[in-house]
């Protein structure tokens, strides 16, 4: 009886302590952590909006899509971005990144988190070009921090609103050996066009 | 021991992955480039030097029939810091490549197998060390490989292209080209094991676990 009160006792010490440590840390990583998490999105929102967006602010999600507001230096509206999501690309959940005009053009569009398999989805998923040693080196510029991926450029300057697919006249591009990978784009950015469709209907019906 | 043999040890003559074999899933899983792989080292090599320094620091306190659950406990701190460390100040790419790895790094057997077989025996400073570079040891491995796969599957290092327009070879990036370089390693390890001893004059004999008499595969295919 003695002996277990002894191990719970030690043990629970144990974990006072480690608790203790935790909630130190968590305390000082908590503000770097929530920025770190800004940061990151608006480096991504920043590649897919106008470059003279000078301040982003998150809406309310819908329907699984986020959407972000695109401010400029005097805090006029200047465009949107949207995040939307396909449960079905090859290795589970891929997020698209659209930025939008305010009239719902189709400004770029990349993926902003995936687990793709490498080398097949990530030709749909990717728009990366590396850099070679010999070119830093050679101190050579920096690189285009948006290259172009003829599949995910194929949406841009389309209009939202309706369903886009692989054929007819609003027809996009898709990778052949890339299919569901492709198609996982294509889900996502059809739940943004739907969700922009339902948006722009509820804020007619406020204005009524 | 000296205090340079603690350290060297866990880096060459007992590194954790191609002498101890111990912590492979991991090692399967990030080595897919030489980024994920010094990432995922450096992790477990704060984790290891952290918690072998609190074992061995309380060792006299912890009671035998407890120690695992303490152990536990302590490796479980160590890798709940390491992951809001790396949350807040590492680069987001990296931190969703490695994702689930880190949290797991709980029950990589490396952690605990040093805290049971070394720290709980050793005084703070050697079992320090003994972490450091057993970790060290396993960063250099999964950076070997980690270096290898990327290289042949893109023709980079670090994500910086060494030979420009490489072929490319992307079943190295996948868990089948983790199995395959992991056993080109092992293998080339073995042999230098074998010639090492051929050269001094011994004869070479297979580890126990490794022998005919442990292992009764042909036995159960002679049987049917």
């Amino acid at each position: 009886m003695k002996d277990i009160l002894k191990l719970c006792l030690s043990l629970g010490f144990f974990c006072a302590v480690s608790g203790i440590a935790l909630a130190f840390v968590n305390q000082i990583t908590a503000e770097p952590c929530r920025r770190a998490e800004e940061a990151e999105r608006t480096d991504k929102l920043k590649l897919v909006l106008p470059a003279e967006t000078a301040e982003t602010q998150v809406e309310e999600a819908g329907d699984g899509v986020q959407f972000f507001r695109a401010l400029d230096a005097e805090g006029k509206l200047l465009a949107y971005a949207a995040e939307g999501t396909s449960n079905n690309g090859f290795g589970g959940e891929l997020r698209v990144l659209a930025g939008l005009s305010t009239e719902g053009r189709i400004l770029g569009v990349l993926v902003s988190r995936h687990s793709e398999t490498p080398g097949i989805g990530t030709q749909v998923t990717d728009r990366k070009l590396t850099r070679s040693l010999w070119e830093i080196l050679a101190g050579k510029a920096e690189l285009d921090p948006f290259p172009p991926n003829a599949c995910l450029d194929s949406y841009a300057d389309k209009t939202l609103g309706g369903t886009f697919s692989f054929d007819g006249a609003n027809a996009v591009l898709s990778v052949s050996g890339a299919t569901i990978t492709s198609k996982a784009v294509l889900t996502a950015v059809n739940s943004i066009s739907q969700a922009w469709q339902k948006k722009n209907s509820s804020t007619v019906m406020e204005e009524k | 021991m000296s205090s340079f043999k603690t350290l060297s040890n866990g880096i060459w003559r007992e590194n954790p992955v191609f002498i101890l074999m111990l912590g492979m899933c991991p090692t399967l899983a990030v080595s897919s480039s030489a980024k994920n792989a010094l990432g995922m080292g450096l992790a477990t090599t704060f984790v290891l030097a952290g918690s072998n320094l609190v074992v061995s620091l309380s060792r006299k306190w912890i009671p035998a029939k407890v120690r695992i659950p303490c152990y536990i406990v302590i490796i479980a701190t160590f890798v709940t810091i390491v992951e809001q460390l790396m949350k807040a100040w590492a680069p987001p790419e990296l931190n969703h490549t490695l994702g689930i790895f880190i949290p797991l790094i709980v029950v990589n057997c490396i952690v605990l197998g040093r805290a049971e077989a070394f720290a709980s025996k050793n005084g703070i400073f050697a079992s320090f060390l003994d972490g450091v570079g057993m970790g060290l040891g396993f960063s250099l491995a999964l950076m070997m490989l980690g270096a290898v796969r990327e290289f042949i599957a893109d023709g980079t290092l670090f994500e910086l292209a060494v030979i420009p327009s490489w072929p490319g070879i992307h079943l190295l990036k996948t868990p089948t080209g983790a199995f395959i370089v992991l056993a080109l390693f092992l293998a080339a390890s073995n042999q230098s094991k074998i010639r090492k001893c051929r050269k001094s004059g011994m004869k070479y004999e297979t580890p126990e676990e490794l022998s005919c008499r442990s292992c009764n595969i042909c036995k159960l295919i002679t049987e049917k």
